[in-house]
């Protein structure tokens, strides 16, 4: 069941640019991303990591680029801020994204704005009316000035937090629906989120609206030091099993998705990125295959 | 269809394998509450002051990860002044300067343009003179690895040209090309050691250098930051084309320091230090408009 109102899948701009598993990909991994060509292989980066006018950093990612799809995922516009859209940021994006030519370029349901800071974190909001409408006209100006659709990402969530007017899936929904945007479901923040909220994983990934879901986000995770019962959605870790099982659940219902494998910290070796990156393709045969079947 | 919670949020399909936390009520400004809250939080304990959803769990999850997101930065951003310093101290320095000047732009590679000039001001730093310029040096690096594109210009470019289109070329700095002369101590030294992990940087080993004068050049001929030393007719040599100075203007203004410092053979020296700022790519006819993205 889809709550969303999005109806149809439609073409799937990813499946259709041949992206199957992707990989973070980070500086000391360049060689081998470089030197590998394993099918559907594309690469994530942050673009505020690429905001320089030049030197090898850039020459890299335009070096994979000519070889792999590539995916832009922002994590500082601020989307769900208050502050005014910042001209020079989304100039600089644009910029990037003219320069690399991703298939993908998503952001996050996510402020780190304000006062003249620009907070290096992913902080929630409540998801009120006027953030609903305040936000989804910010999704708009940021796909006009990047001239093309993004995906929204479900943030990892913390706080237990009385007083929000919607619940998230139907908040997403619905900035689906008012701005045309399309959406990233990160299923490690949903199982993350689901545990120190106390909801159910499953009943979010079922309602998800599937139609407007553009990528998809494994990642590993850790419980909190201090508080045992929280866990931080830390992506040093291996994928963990709760986490397959809602992806399998996803693509049985949904189908495949562009599926990116995030590690950022406690960096594998490449090699052991590739075998994890096998394990998402059986996990996804498996779900296509009950899919076939059902 | 989008469905507005009511009070409470929709009941989980199957209980949560574990007991929640109780929601905290949030309150309806609760975005810039919790701002405050996580720029105030320094330590463990919660000031009176701190909104109630401040004392879940979770809370310390806003509070840690931006500045351990910070400090990750200053550290990658100031390998030198790690070395030097040491790791512990580092980090404990870092986490003071991000209390103080908490990022203010998205490109965390940036972050840290007030850590020198903090470490300068810093009382228990005041026995390493040289770290302040150590830190700006670090930054002149980066600066240098992410400057615009250009080609460098080498003798072969310059062979053919008889020697009055010679003294009348304008020569301009490549894009990557930065240098820094340092009056009073062997800054350059002391930076170069420390980026070099087969070099010492101990009390030892700082004492055992000369204090002189120093000059350094970072250049980018191809993919990686090369420094080079030189003299201080190299500095009014590679000032003097900055400001669109003939080569010949440039290479009097360097003459006129090497008429101060008394040099044995000037114009051999002369010669031979135009051949080697020329060879190690400082140089571009490129035009700065077309050579990079800004």
């Amino acid at each position: 069941m889809s709550g969303s109102g999005v109806s149809g899948r439609g073409r799937d701009i990813g499946i259709d640019h041949g992206m199957d598993i992707g990989l973070g990909l980070k500086p000391v991994h360049v060689e081998a991303a470089l030197a590998c060509h394993a099918e559907g292989l594309w690469y994530e980066v942050h673009p505020e990591n690429y905001r320089v006018p030049g030197g090898p950093r850039l020459a890299w990612l335009q070096a994979i680029g000519e070889r792999h799809p590539l995916s832009l995922h922002g994590v500082s516009l601020s989307i769900a801020g208050r502050e005014p859209l910042d001209a020079d940021d989304l100039r600089a994006f644009r910029a990037l994204i003219d320069r690399v030519r991703p298939v993908l370029v998503s952001e996050h349901l996510a402020w780190c704005r304000a006062s003249g800071r620009v907070l290096p974190d992913l902080l929630p909001i409540l998801r009120t009316g006027e953030a609903l409408v305040r936000i989804a006209g910010r999704i708009d100006a940021v796909q006009a000035a990047l001239g093309r659709r993004i995906a929204i990402e479900n943030p990892s969530h913390y706080l237990p937090l009385a007083g929000h007017d919607w619940d998230e899936v139907d908040f997403l929904a619905e900035l689906v629906r008012r701005s045309g945007c399309g959406l990233l479901l990160d299923l490690n923040n949903v199982h993350v989120s689901a545990n120190n909220l106390g909801t159910d994983a499953t009943a979010t990934v079922d309602r998800f609206p599937a139609g407007a879901v553009m990528e998809i986000h494994l990642a590993g995770h850790r419980a909190d030091e201090a508080h045992p019962a929280l866990l931080i959605d830390s992506h040093d870790a291996a994928v963990a099993a709760p986490v397959w099982d809602l992806y399998e659940r996803f693509v049985r219902r949904a189908g495949p998705r562009p599926t990116l494998i995030e590690r950022d910290d406690n960096l594998p070796s490449f090699a052991e990125l590739l075998a994890e990156r096998d394990l998402a393709r059986q996990h996804q045969r498996n779900a296509i295959g009950d899919r076939m079947a059902a | 269809m989008s469905r507005p919670l009511a009070s409470r949020p929709s009941a989980p399909a199957q209980p949560p394998a574990r007991t929640p936390m109780p929601p905290c009520v949030a309150p309806p400004d609760f975005e810039s509450q919790l701002l405050a809250a996580i720029l105030a939080a320094t330590d463990d304990g919660v000031a009176p002051t701190m909104p109630a959803f401040a004392a879940l769990p979770g809370f310390a999850v806003y509070r840690n990860s931006w500045r351990r997101a910070a400090i990750e930065a200053l550290e990658a951003n100031f390998p030198a002044v790690v070395r030097l310093v040491g790791a512990d101290w580092f980090r404990s320095l870092a986490a003071h300067f991000a209390e103080r000047s908490p990022p203010d732009r998205p490109v965390l590679a940036e972050y840290g343009r007030k850590l020198p000039d903090f470490l300068a001001d810093l009382p228990s730093t005041a026995h390493l003179p040289w770290l302040a310029d150590v830190a700006r040096l670090d930054r002149t690096w980066a600066a240098a690895r992410d400057a615009a594109d250009a080609r460098a210009i080498g003798a072969t470019d310059l062979a053919g040209l008889p020697p009055s289109a010679l003294a009348d070329l304008r020569l301009r700095p490549h894009p990557a090309a930065r240098w820094r002369w340092f009056d009073a101590m062997p800054v350059a030294s002391i930076w170069l050691a420390s980026r070099d992990p087969d070099q010492a940087v101990g009390d030892e080993a700082l004492a055992a250098l000369t204090w002189q004068a120093e000059g350094l050049l970072l250049v980018r001929p191809a993919d990686a930051v090369e420094a080079i030393r030189i003299d201080r007719a190299a500095i009014a040599l590679l000032d003097a084309t900055a400001t669109g100075a003939t080569l010949a203007d440039a290479m009097a203004a360097a003459a006129a320091i090497d008429a101060h410092t008394a040099a044995a053979d000037t114009t051999t020296d002369a010669a031979r230090r135009f051949a080697t700022l020329l060879a190690s790519g400082a140089w571009t006819t490129d035009d700065p408009d077309t050579a990079g993205d800004r």
